[in-house]
C-alpha cells in the first residue's frame, strides 16, 4: 500500500510541474512581462487563496468525499470578522480566531450532516451547507462589504518580505502544505484518510472510526477555507459577502491536476499546489496577453480534461505493468 | 406506516385548509381594491379615503439579486412606504441568488401576483423572459413599476425609474476624465462577459474617456470579484509599467481590489482609481484617498420614488415612460452625505 502510493507520488506531482514549466517557457516567448521577478510574486500571490482552499478539498476528495460549502465558507469566515471590525473589535487575534473557528463550526456542520444525519452524499449535503452559509453571510452583513481591517489582519493577504516582494501568504502555503504532507503521510490520522477513501467499509472493519475520520476531514476544509477568508481580507481589503462564487470549482480543478480522483484514495498535497500554480499561471498568462474570460474558461476546461486523461492513461498503464509482473510471477 | 398515513393525512388537511385561507384572502383583497379606484374616481374625498385603504396596500419588489445596491433599493421602496402610510411589513421583497438565474425572476413575479399585491416594483434581469409575468400583473391592475432596469417592450408599466447604465458611465466617465486632465492611459476592469449592464457601461465608459482626450489601453473582464480585479490590476501594472495613470471599473467591488493591487505595488496615488455604484466599503476608500471618486447611481431614490409613483398611478396619475434619476459623484469633498 505505502510503496504504491510512494510510486505514485513522483508523477503525480510532476506532471502538472511539467505542465507549468512548458507553459512558461511559451508564456515567456510570447509575452515580455512574463518572467520578471514581480510578475512572478504575484502568480504566487494569486495562487494562495486557491491553494488553501484546495488543501482543505483535497481532505475531504481523499476520503471518497467533495466540499461545495467552500467559496461561501471563504465569504462567511471573513464577513465574520467584518461585522466584529464594524462592532470597533480591533484585536486582530481575536478576529484571526473568531475567523478560524467559523470555519471549525461550517466543517463539522458539514461532517455531521454526512456521518450524523447520513445524507446520501456529501454532494448533497454540502451543496445545501453552501447555501445556508452563503445566505448567512448575506444576512450578518445586510449584502455590504465591510472594510476597515485593521493591518495586523490584513498582514497575511497584503505583506510582502525582502526586496524581492516576497508575498506572505504564499509563504503560508508552503508552510501549511509541508505540515499536510507530513500530516497525511507519516502520521496515523493521515493514513486513515486515505484508507477511508480507499475502501470505507475495509477500513471500518480494520477498526478505524470512519465518522470521526470523515468529520476531521470536513473540519479541515471549513478551516482552510477561513484561512483563505483571511489571506482574501489582506488581499482585497474588505470582507465580501458574495466571494468565492467560483472557489469550489478551483479547488477541486486544482486536485484534479494535481491527480486527486473522485473515487477517493488518491491525491498529494504537492501534486495539488503544483495544480493550483498552474491554474493561477494560466490565467496570468492570459491577462498579460489581454485575453478575456471566454478564453481562460476554455483555456482551463481544457486543460483539467487534459490532465485528467494523462492520469487515466497512466493508471491504465500502471495496471497493465502490474498484471504483467503479476504474470511473470505466476509463470516462474 | 400507520403513523406516516396519519401525517399525510394532517398534511392534505393543511394544504386543503391554506388553500380555503388563501381563496378567502384574494377575495377579500379583491373586495378592497374597488373602493381604493373609485376614491381615486371622486377625487373630492380621495385624501381621507386614500389614507384608510393605504394601510392594507402590499407592495412586492423583485430585484435582481441580492447585494448592496439591489438593498438600497428595497430599503428605498420601504421608505416610501412609510411615507405614504404603509406599514414596511406590507413590503416583500424577493431577489433570485444570481441574476442569471432568470426563471427564478419569473416564479418571483407569479408568487407576488398570488399574493395579491396591489403594486410591484421590477429590476429585470432578462427583460423577455419577464414579459408574459409581467402582462398578467398588469392585466390584473397591478402597478408594475420598471426600476434600475427598463424592460422596453411592456407598455402597461406605470414608468421606469433609474439611471439608464450607458447614459451613466458616459457621465462619469465624463467627469472623470475632465479631472484627469486628458492624455492620460486608463485601464478598465468590468463586469461579466455577456452582462447588458456591464457591456453598456463598458461602452460608457469608454466613450467618456475617449471624449475628454484620454486613453483606454485595455479592458479586462474581473467579474465584478475583489481578488479577480486585484489580480487583473497586478497584470495590468506588470504588463504597462509606468504606463497607466488611472483606471475605471463598473461595479465596486472591483474598485476595492484594484485599489488594493495599486497600494501593494507601491504605487498608491499615482494610479488613481474611479469606482460606480456607490458602496460603503468603496466610499470608505474615498476616505482615505485611495478611490480617487465613485460614479454612484441613486438606489435609494429609485425605490422610493418607484412607490410614490405606483402610489400615484394608483390615484389615477400618469408618468413619463423614464424617470431619470441621474448620477451622483462621491469624491473627497462629499464623502461624509454618503457614509453610513
Amino acid at each position: 500500500m505505502s510503496s504504491k502510493m510512494k510510486g505514485k507520488k513522483l508523477p503525480a506531482f510532476a506532471g502538472p510541474l511539467m505542465a507549468v514549466i512548458l507553459l512558461s517557457v511559451i508564456l515567456t516567448i510570447v509575452s515580455a512581462q512574463f518572467l520578471t521577478m514581480d510578475n512572478w510574486m504575484n502568480i504566487l500571490r494569486q495562487t494562495a487563496i486557491n491553494a488553501l482552499v484546495s488543501c482543505g478539498m483535497l481532505m475531504v476528495l481523499l476520503t471518497g468525499g467533495i466540499d461545495l460549502s467552500v467559496g461561501p465558507v471563504v465569504a462567511l469566515s471573513s464577513c465574520a470578522m467584518g461585522i466584529l471590525v464594524q462592532r470597533g473589535v480591533t484585536n486582530p487575534l481575536l478576529l484571526i480566531v473568531v475567523a478560524l473557528f467559523v470555519g471549525f463550526l461550517c466543517g463539522g456542520f458539514n461532517g455531521l450532516l454526512f456521518t450524523k444525519l447520513k445524507l446520501p452524499h456529501p454532494f448533497v449535503s454540502t451543496m445545501g451547507a453552501r447555501q445556508i452559509y452563503r445566505g448567512l453571510a448575506l444576512f450578518i452583513t445586510g449584502a455590504a462589504p465591510i472594510a476597515g481591517f485593521p493591518a495586523a489582519v490584513m498582514f497575511l493577504g497584503y505583506q510582502n518580505i525582502g526586496s524581492i516582494k516576497f508575498p506572505v501568504c504564499f509563504l503560508a502555503v508552503i508552510v501549511i502544505f509541508a505540515i499536510m504532507g507530513i500530516f497525511l503521510n507519516r502520521t496515523a490520522l493521515g493514513r486513515k484518510i486515505y484508507s477511508v477513501g480507499g475502501n470505507k467499509e475495509a477500513a471500518r472493519l480494520s477498526g478505524i472510526n470512519v465518522s470521526s475520520t470523515l468529520n476531521f476531514a470536513y473540519i479541515m476544509s471549513g478551516i482552510m477555507s477561513a484561512i483563505a477568508g483571511i489571506v482574501l481580507v489582506g488581499r482585497v481589503g474588505t470582507a465580501l459577502p458574495l466571494a468565492g462564487e467560483t472557489y469550489d470549482m478551483d479547488a477541486i480543478a486544482a486536485c484534479v491536476i494535481g491527480g486527486a480522483s473522485f473515487s477517493g484514495g488518491k491525491g498529494t498535497v504537492s501534486g495539488t499546489l503544483m495544480g493550483a500554480l498552474l491554474i493561477a499561471v494560466i490565467r496570468n498568462g492570459l491577462n498579460l496577453l489581454g485575453a478575456q474570460t471566454d478564453i481562460q474558461y476554455i483555456v482551463i476546461g481544457a486543460v483539467i480534461i487534459a490532465a485528467v486523461f494523462v492520469d487515466v492513461v497512466r493508471g491504465n498503464a500502471e495496471a497493465r505493468s502490474r498484471r504483467l509482473a503479476m504474470a511473470k510471477k505466476a509463470a516462474e | 406506516m400507520k403513523k406516516a398515513k396519519r401525517w399525510i393525512g394532517i398534511l392534505l388537511v393543511l394544504a386543503m385548509a391554506f388553500t380555503l385561507g388563501a381563496c378567502g384572502g384574494g377575495g377579500s383583497d379583491a373586495g378592497t381594491t374597488p373602493p381604493a379606484d373609485s376614491g381615486s374616481g371622486t377625487a373630492a374625498d380621495s385624501g381621507d379615503s386614500g389614507a384608510k385603504d393605504v394601510s392594507s396596500l402590499k407592495i412586492g419588489v423583485v430585484m435582481k439579486s441580492f447585494d448592496e445596491f439591489q438593498q438600497q433599493v428595497i430599503d428605498g421602496a420601504k421608505q416610501g412606504a412609510k411615507d405614504a402610510g404603509i406599514p414596511e411589513a406590507n413590503v416583500t421583497a424577493v431577489a433570485p441568488n444570481n441574476e442569471s438565474e432568470i426563471m427564478a425572476q419569473v416564479q418571483s413575479v407569479e408568487d407576488l401576483i398570488a399574493k395579491n399585491v396591489d403594486i410591484l416594483l421590477i429590476a429585470a434581469n432578462q427583460a423577455d423572459t419577464l414579459m408574459n409575468a409581467l402582462n398578467t400583473a398588469a392585466e390584473k391592475g397591478i402597478k408594475v413599476v420598471m426600476v434600475d432596469t427598463d424592460a422596453p417592450d411592456f407598455k402597461d408599466k406605470v414608468t421606469y425609474i433609474g439611471t439608464d447604465n450607458y447614459e451613466a458611465a458616459y457621465e462619469g466617465a465624463k467627469e472623470f476624465g475632465t479631472r484627469l486632465g486628458g492624455g492620460k492611459n486608463v485601464v478598465i476592469l468590468r463586469g461579466k462577459l455577456g452582462d447588458p449592464n456591464h457591456e453598456k457601461r463598458t461602452e460608457g465608459l469608454v466613450a467618456g474617456l475617449e471624449e475628454t482626450g484620454n486613453t483606454v489601453l485595455e479592458t479586462q473582464d474581473a467579474n465584478c470579484e475583489s481578488d479577480k480585479a486585484a489580480n487583473a490590476m497586478e497584470a495590468f501594472i506588470t504588463k504597462y509599467p509606468n504606463q497607466i495613470d488611472a483606471v475605471m471599473v463598473t461595479s465596486d467591488s472591483m474598485a476595492v481590489g484594484a485599489a488594493q493591487a495599486i497600494k501593494g505595488a507601491g504605487l498608491g496615488g499615482k494610479i488613481k482609481v474611479c469606482g460606480f455604484d456607490g458602496f460603503q466599503a468603496a466610499i470608505d476608500l474615498v476616505a482615505t484617498g485611495e478611490i480617487e471618486m465613485i460614479i454612484a447611481q441613486k438606489p435609494f431614490e429609485i425605490g422610493r420614488q418607484g412607490v410614490e409613483c405606483a402610489l400615484g398611478a394608483l390615484d389615477g396619475k400618469t408618468y413619463d415612460p423614464y424617470i431619470n434619476t441621474g448620477i451622483a459623484i462621491i469624491d473627497g469633498d462629499n464623502y461624509k452625505d454618503y457614509q453610513d
